[in-house]
């Protein structure tokens, strides 16, 4: 063990405040009467396509026409209605940095996966096993560091489609 | 230098000043926006803070968890005292895999702990990538506001910067123009580079994950493309669960920039196969600010700027002006706990008006903190001399009714008078602004005719 480390706690333990009341947190999250209608209205503020399907195999058709071959088409566990974010687990063998590379980057997601607020959202991912890495998505990537003038696609990918089957 | 001389520049420009003022009410505004979306905005603020209370008062359990839970996974965690040792630490494991290029996102850290120029002097090649930070990496310049690095910058200056250094041409001033052909040079950087390095917005102890939140995806490339990747984060960034995340991404990106979630939010929880990931934990000063009663809450900042944005000083003076790694309301509290010698003018530079703890999504009582520093300072024997004399007199101008009656027919015989009579103090203040017209009456004179 280091020094560093057993001084900083050292100090940690001498200095911290007592008496910090147990951490109960109740349930506030706003609830949507129809997440799918929230998602669709978030998701097209944050600059992304909503696109509907009937399956699963029609979004991969309509992707292949739209996108060329450099796009990128995931699929995503979970989407959430309070701010279109999309849960994308990458399990280990997945290459982590190709959908950042990409132009397009497209992710189907099943209505009946759409939570109503991250509250839901992060409860059910916390009970399956965690991907090695996990990303919320929410949109294309996105810049206003140029006097506050909003670019759409800044590293990240610059076309967002999502398919809601 | 103290903050007024130091804002004189950015203020003597008021073209710029105030764009730089309505740029930044702007993004209060869409913050206001956001949050009106969210009935229970006021219960989950609650909410964040009493997690980061918890959180400070456990933060040894909770980091020794956060290290053996990180260590289960595969992940390497190292610990620094201050920012030479994370510096000393962060170029060891570089040049144990010997990295010459390396691409690194935002971090507030290790602005504060000067790892670039460590770095840098020991022949590496640090490209920061979040295009705010590149922006005033390319000028050589620190940047001026934690999530809008370039902010005091305008469009035709970047330009010009990007003219000089990258060789666009000299014309070229589109935003997306120029963001289109940053993206372009820093990919490049991102495929060459042999590490990348991130900050940490939360750190979660029970599953051991740094989450990282970003709009660019420019943490994303740099952790995910080469093989090695280093994320530094201070030791308060420790969240104790999991679900806590909820309650913390909820809040940080409507009171930063007024979006319902940054468009990355990522969560490294195990590095990539056949890569290596490290984890560096930082005290820096931190640890003694948490024994300050009046002064700890300040730990529990998650850094999204609404403070700056809403400060009617900062949006004037310009984050520069502050001489310090964070500026604004928090970075004027922050600061003296570290250096109260240096930072003594930073409280005084705030008109108290709590704007900053009204929209600080953790509750960080600032405008408290800012004037518990000044009783301090002065305790200390620093803050500005003439200022003290002046509340030392007014105090007693303002206990005794035939002084303050005197003092006022002064002032109204003063004030009618030209600009030019009155002390070079008072002028001072006056350089941007003017004073109302003198009323023909005192309030005493008014109140007395009027209980006749
Ligand atoms: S003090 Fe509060 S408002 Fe200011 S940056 Fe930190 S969290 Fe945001």
């Amino acid at each position: 063990m280091t020094e560093a480390r057993t001084s900083i706690l050292a100090a940690l333990r001498e200095n911290r405040p007592k008496g910090e009341a147990d951490l109960v947190l109740e349930d506030i999250a706003i609830q949507y009467e129809d997440p799918f209608v929230s998602f669709s209205a978030m998701m097209k503020k944050n600059g992304g396509l909503v696109v509907a399907m009937d399956s699963a195999d029609s979004a991969v058709a309509d992707f292949a026409n739209r996108c060329g071959p450099d796009g990128v088409l995931l699929e995503g566990e979970l989407a959430v209605a309070e701010n279109a974010a999309i849960w994308i687990p990458f399990r280990d063998e997945a290459e982590r940095a190709r959908p950042f590379l990409a132009e397009t980057l497209a992710v189907i997601v099943r209505r009946a996966d759409i939570v109503s607020n991250m509250a839901q959202a992060y409860a059910r991912i916390g009970t399956g096993e965690l991907p090695g890495y996990g990303v919320f998505m929410a949109g294309p990537s996105k810049t206003a560091d140029i006097a506050q003038c909003l670019v759409i696609g800044a590293h990240g990918p610059i076309e967002f489609v999502t398919y809601l089957v | 230098m103290k903050h007024p001389e130091a804002a004189a520049g950015f203020v003597a420009d008021s073209a710029k000043s105030s764009w730089h003022d309505q740029a930044l009410w702007g993004v209060r505004t869409k913050r206001d926006a956001a949050v009106s979306a969210i009935p229970e905005w006021e219960e989950l603020r609650e909410q964040g803070a009493r997690i980061k209370a918890w959180s400070l008062a456990h933060l040894d359990d909770l980091l020794v968890q956060f290290e053996a839970q990180c260590q289960q996974n595969g992940i390497v965690v190292h610990w620094a005292a201050d920012g030479p040792e994370h510096n000393r630490i962060v170029h060891g494991i570089l040049a144990k895999h010997r990295v010459k290029k390396l691409v690194k996102s935002k971090s507030m850290l290790t602005e504060e702990c000067g790892l670039n120029e460590h770095l840098e002097a020991q022949g590496m090649e640090v490209i920061d990538t979040d295009l705010g930070e590149r922006i005033v990496q390319l000028r050589h310049e620190p940047p001026s506001h934690i999530v809008l690095p370039a902010i005091h910058l305008q469009k035709e200056e970047i330009a010009e910067t990007f003219h000089k250094t990258m060789g666009t041409p000299a014309d070229m001033t589109d935003e997306t123009e120029l963001t289109r052909a940053a993206r372009k040079d820093l990919r490049e950087r991102f495929l060459q580079a042999e590490a990348g390095v991130t900050g940490v917005n939360f750190a979660v102890a029970d599953k051991g994950i740094v989450v990282v939140c970003t709009n660019e995806g420019n943490a994303d490339l740099g952790a995910g493309l080469p093989r090695l990747h280093i994320a530094c984060m201070g030791i308060e960034k420790i969240i104790p669960k999991f679900d806590h995340l909820s309650v913390f991404t909820r809040l940080l990106a409507r009171s930063a920039t007024g979006q319902p979630i940054t468009v990355y939010t990522s969560h490294f929880h195990k590095p990539k196969p056949g890569g290596e990931m490290h984890v560096v934990i930082v005290d820096n000063g931190r640890s003694a600010l948490l024994g300050r009663k009046d002064f700890r809450r300040s730990l529990g900042c998650i850094r999204c700027g609404a403070c700056m944005n809403t400060c009617p000083i900062y949006r004037r003076s310009g984050g520069h002006s502050y001489m310090a790694t964070v500026p604004g309301p928090i970075g004027s509290t922050l600061a003296p706990s570290k250096d109260p010698k240096t930072h003594d003018s930073l409280p005084f530079a705030s008109t108290l008006c709590g704007s900053c703890t009204d929209v600080c999504p953790v509750k960080i009582d600032l405008h408290q903190q800012l004037l518990a520093w000044r009783g301090e300072l002065v305790k200390m024997g620093y803050g500005d001399r003439k200022k003290i004399r002046s509340m030392k007199l007014a105090g007693k101008v303002l206990s005794s009714p035939t002084l303050y009656k005197l003092a006022g027919i002064g002032a109204r015989i003063a004030l009618r008078g030209p600009r030019f009579v009155l002390p070079s103090e008072a002028k001072k203040w006056l350089t941007n602004r003017d004073l109302p017209p003198v009323p023909a009456e005192s309030f005493r004179a008014r109140y007395r005719r009027h209980q006749k």
